[in-house]
Order: structure tokens, then sequence, then C-alpha cells
């Protein structure tokens, strides 16, 4: 079962700050959409507001037949829904498998959670860290981690903001890689928000760009491709 | 030795409180000034179902349950009503508002049971002393003692070993992540807010046969509970243990052997704390789910 995600003029305030002005985006069950835009460009605001977490918002965010808009956090991540966000945010003061098993609590019984081997299966590298706690990985290694556990809870929609941020080239291709074989295992729907658009355009099936809160291109891969303005004007820094 | 024992009842009684004072600030980042109001409740709700009366260990012990059990109650109710507005607010704000349900507490029992002094007497079987190196141990002491000890290792467990633990220890550092992978928050804050206020009446309930009852010992042990989360480093269960019973000690030797110090025991256990390490024994910028 996977369920299209549809945004409609969404609006988004951080206190009296409005940050997203009227978005659109749809992102069809079991694809991958690349989020592009500046820093500020709002993001990070859009995937929070897509999982309801701690922004005001208004219009509709319907996941299926599900309206994400009316659910608490934790409802929104039982409705298979992931936000793993920029800054990973591992649990320090806990294990790597801690933090694993404590992410079954988004899993309900059509969607079980993965266990922790299945998810060693999927992130080898986990498999030798599993009794260490999280203050003690690297950056690369919270990355891959909160990928993982976002995937313990077996979601549809996964919402990944800036995977590539701040980590080294070597270790940004290793998250690339897990991030093609979760699309290729699983009946996954992304939203892949990215500074980084080389890195992310080439998991993508299609490309949202947004600047100033506002969606200044929609449109598949390869028209993306073909848009040189677009990546000219919104893109570079 | 009876220093020692009196010392060590005293800390365990501090470390009832200054424990579901702790978790509660660690998990839940409000400062619960209403905690010693919940400590007077339970006091006086034991006593309600006491009677007053000596009665046999077995009763004694599952009406003090029994009378923590409903101040929790109690405490989970002010947390519907008051805290879960607090939780996002200015400090300053939640302060006050935990300052102001003190207050009500505090003013709920002098309507019901007055500002003249009730007392609970011990249970039958442990009213008499018993001699331990020449000294005589009131036997009340040691069941105050095995509590502190119960609730010590208890805590222990639950933070270490079971899933509420983790999910505790998970909300403690970052309640909006925990949310995000599907952790209920507001469930975990009742639960252990609950528990922080069962920590508090067991604390009153227990403390009973020890005091005379007025209202007003809902500030005075406060005081102490505080000091003690201070000194043990805010959120560390094992930090308010060992800092409980340090107090505990140092009050009761400075009263044997310094009166006029003993009054300042707190101050100067607080100030030599502090100025060593002003994070507190076992503190550390995060909060809770440490040590022990």
């Amino acid at each position: 079962m996977s369920d299209d995600l549809e945004v409609r003029d969404l609006h988004a305030f951080y206190g009296t700050a409005h940050v997203l002005f009227g978005v659109d985006l749809t992102v069809p069950a079991g694809t991958t959409t690349a989020l592009l835009g500046r820093n500020g460009a709002g993001k990070t605001t859009l995937l929070r507001s897509i999982a309801n977490a701690e922004v005001k918002t208004s219009g509709s965010v319907r996941y299926g037949p599900t309206d994400l808009r009316a659910l608490a956090p934790h409802r929104v991540a039982r409705a298979g829904v992931q936000l793993v966000p920029e800054d990973r945010r591992i649990f320090t003061r806990l294990t790597v498998r801690e933090n694993l098993r404590l992410a079954t609590k988004a899993a309900t019984p059509d969607r079980p959670a993965l266990s922790v081997d299945r998810i060693v299966d999927l992130f080898p590298l986990l498999g030798d860290l599993i009794g260490r706690a999280g203050y003690a990985l690297s950056g690369g290694e919270q990355q891959l981690l909160a990928i993982a556990r976002a995937m313990v809870g077996n979601p549809s929609l996964l919402l990944l903001d800036e995977p590539s941020e701040g980590l080294a080239p070597r270790i940004v291709e290793q998250v690339g890689e897990v991030i093609r074989r979760l699309q290729s295992e699983f009946t996954l729907t992304v939203v892949l928000a990215e500074q980084n658009s080389h890195f992310a355009v080439g998991l993508a099936d299609a490309v949202c760009v947004i600047d100033d809160g506002r969606v200044v291109f929609d449109g598949s891969a390869e028209a993306f491709a073909a848009q040189d303005a677009v990546r000219e004007r919104y893109l570079q820094v | 030795m009876i220093i020692l024992a009196t010392g060590l009842t005293d800390g365990m009684l501090i470390f009832l409180v200054a424990s579901g004072l702790t978790l509660v600030l660690g998990v839940m980042r409000v400062v619960n000034f209403s905690h010693g109001g919940f400590f007077m409740i339970g006091a006086y709700l034991a006593y309600e179902l006491l009677r007053g009366h000596a009665q046999p260990i077995w009763v004694f012990v599952l009406l003090v349950i029994v009378a923590s059990a409903a101040t929790a109650v109690v405490g989970l109710v002010s947390e519907r009503v008051l805290f879960r507005r607090l939780y996002k607010l200015p400090e300053v704000t939640s302060l006050l508002g935990t300052y102001a349900l003190l207050l009500i507490l505090e003013g709920g029992a002098q309507l019901i049971w007055g500002q003249n002094p009730v007392t609970q007497a011990e249970p039958s079987s442990l009213v008499h002393a018993f001699t331990v190196a020449g000294a005589q141990v009131p036997r009340y002491d040691i069941l105050i003692v095995a509590a502190g000890v119960l609730t010590a290792a208890g805590l222990q467990v639950l933070i270490k070993r079971t899933e509420f633990g983790r999910q505790l220890t998970a909300v403690a550092e970052d309640r909006f992540m925990a949310g995000l992978l599907g952790v209920n928050v507001n469930r975990v804050f009742a639960a252990t807010f609950a528990l922080g206020i069962f920590l508090a009446g067991l604390g009153g309930a227990l403390a009973g046969p020890t005091l005379s009852m007025v209202p007003d010992i809902a500030v005075t042990f406060i005081l102490q509970a505080f000091a003690v989360v201070i000194i043990g480093g805010f959120g560390s269960i094992g930090g308010s243990l060992i800092a409980a019973l340090a107090l505990g000690l140092l009050n009761s030797f400075l009263a044997s052997d310094a009166p006029s110090l003993a009054d300042f025991s707190l101050y100067i256990l607080m100030a030599a704390v502090l100025i060593v390490r002003p994070q507190g024994l076992l503190g550390s910028r995060q909060l809770v789910g440490e040590d022990l």
C-alpha cells in the first residue's frame, strides 16, 4: 500500500514570521522528489510542515487519505511518515541499538517494525557500532544511524533533510548508495531536501526548486537538467 | 552510631523527595515548586488512611503505598490541568505557576486538616529501638532506609533496562525527535510526572511518623530537596542519592558536635560543591538517564 503526498496552498509560520507562501507539491507514491533551494529558502520548513513538527501551517497536507496537519507528531510517525532532520538528532545517551529500538514506536500492526538484524543488513557499518553510545559516533555514522532509525518504523514516506550536509565526499557517496538501496528494496516515497543539487538530482525522479518560500520550478529530473536558467538563478551561491 | 543512623534516615527521606523533583526537572525541564506540596499531601493522606494509630507493619506499608498512589493521582490531575500548559512557556511563568499550585495545595490542606499539628504513630512492631554497636537505633529508621535503597535501585532498573526508561531518556534529551520517531511525548511526560509525585507522596507518607504534621512542611522539606538536586546535579538520580545522604549525615554530625552550625549545613555543603563543581556532583549539560 502506498499513497501520493499532496501539498496544497501551504503557508507556514514561525511565530509571526511567514516562511512558506502557498506551496503546492505532489509526490506520486513510490517516487523521489529532490527539493532544492538556497540556504533559508524554506526547505527545512516545508519538510517540517509536512511532518506537522513544531510549525504553524495553513493549507492542506494530505498523504493518501490522511490529513497530516490534523495529527500530533507521534501520530504522523505512525501514519508511516518519517522525517530525518538536518542535524540528525541522535540520542547521545542511548546506544546505537537503543536509538534503533526506540524507533519501533513508529511501527503499527500493518507496518511491522524492521528488526535490528534487517537494519544491520541494510546498514552494515552499524553492525560494528551497535553497542556504541550516540555521542561517540562520527558525523557520517550519525547520518547513517539517523536514516536507519527512520527506517525501523518501516515508513512509506521518507523526508530527508540535507543528508549530505557536512560530510566528506566519500561518505556522501555511501549515503547516496544507502538511499538508492532503500529505493530499490522498499516501496518508498521520498522527499530529499538538498543544497547539493548534483547529489540529489542523481537520486530523484522529479525536482522541486523553492526560493523565498515559493515554488519556482517543479518538473521531472530530465526537464530540470535542461533548465540552466533556473539552476543559475536559484541555486548558485 | 546513632548519629550515623539518624543521618542516613534523614538523608534517605530527602532523597525520596529529591529523586522525584530531579526526575521531573530532567525530563520536562520544569522546576516544580509544588513538589513539597505533594510531599505534604502524601503525609496527610497516609495519616487519614492509618488514622494516626500504630498499625501492623504490613498494613502500614500497604497504606503508605496507597497514599503515595493517591498523591500521584492528584499529581496527574494537576499535570493535565496546569503543567501541560507550562512546558512551552518561559521559566519565570512556570516558576510562578508551580508556586501558585504550592499555595493552593497548602491552602487546601489547611481547610481540610487545619493548622494544628497532627501526628502519625509508627507501625506497632517498629516502635522499639534495637541496639547496634552499643547504640539505640529506632527500628522505624530501617524501614525508611530500606525504602530509599529500593527506590534508588528501582529507578536505576526502570531508567536503564526498560522500554519506558529508554523513552524517558530520549524525551529528556530531545522531545522533538522522540515525537518524530513515534513516541507519545505527552504520555511520557504524564507518566514521569506521576512517578515523580508518587515519590514525593512516598517521602511524605514515610516521614509522617517522624514529623509533627502541619501544612507548612510543604515548604520546609522542599528547600532541602532543592539543595540536593543542585548539589547532585540537575536530573541525576545518582547525584541526588549521594547529595541527600551527605546532607543527612552532615546535618546529623553538626547537630551533635556543633549545634550552632547545624542550621547552616545545607548552605555549607551547597557552597562547597558549587565552588568545585558548578554543575553538581554528577551533573552534566544534559539531563537524566545517566548513572546512578
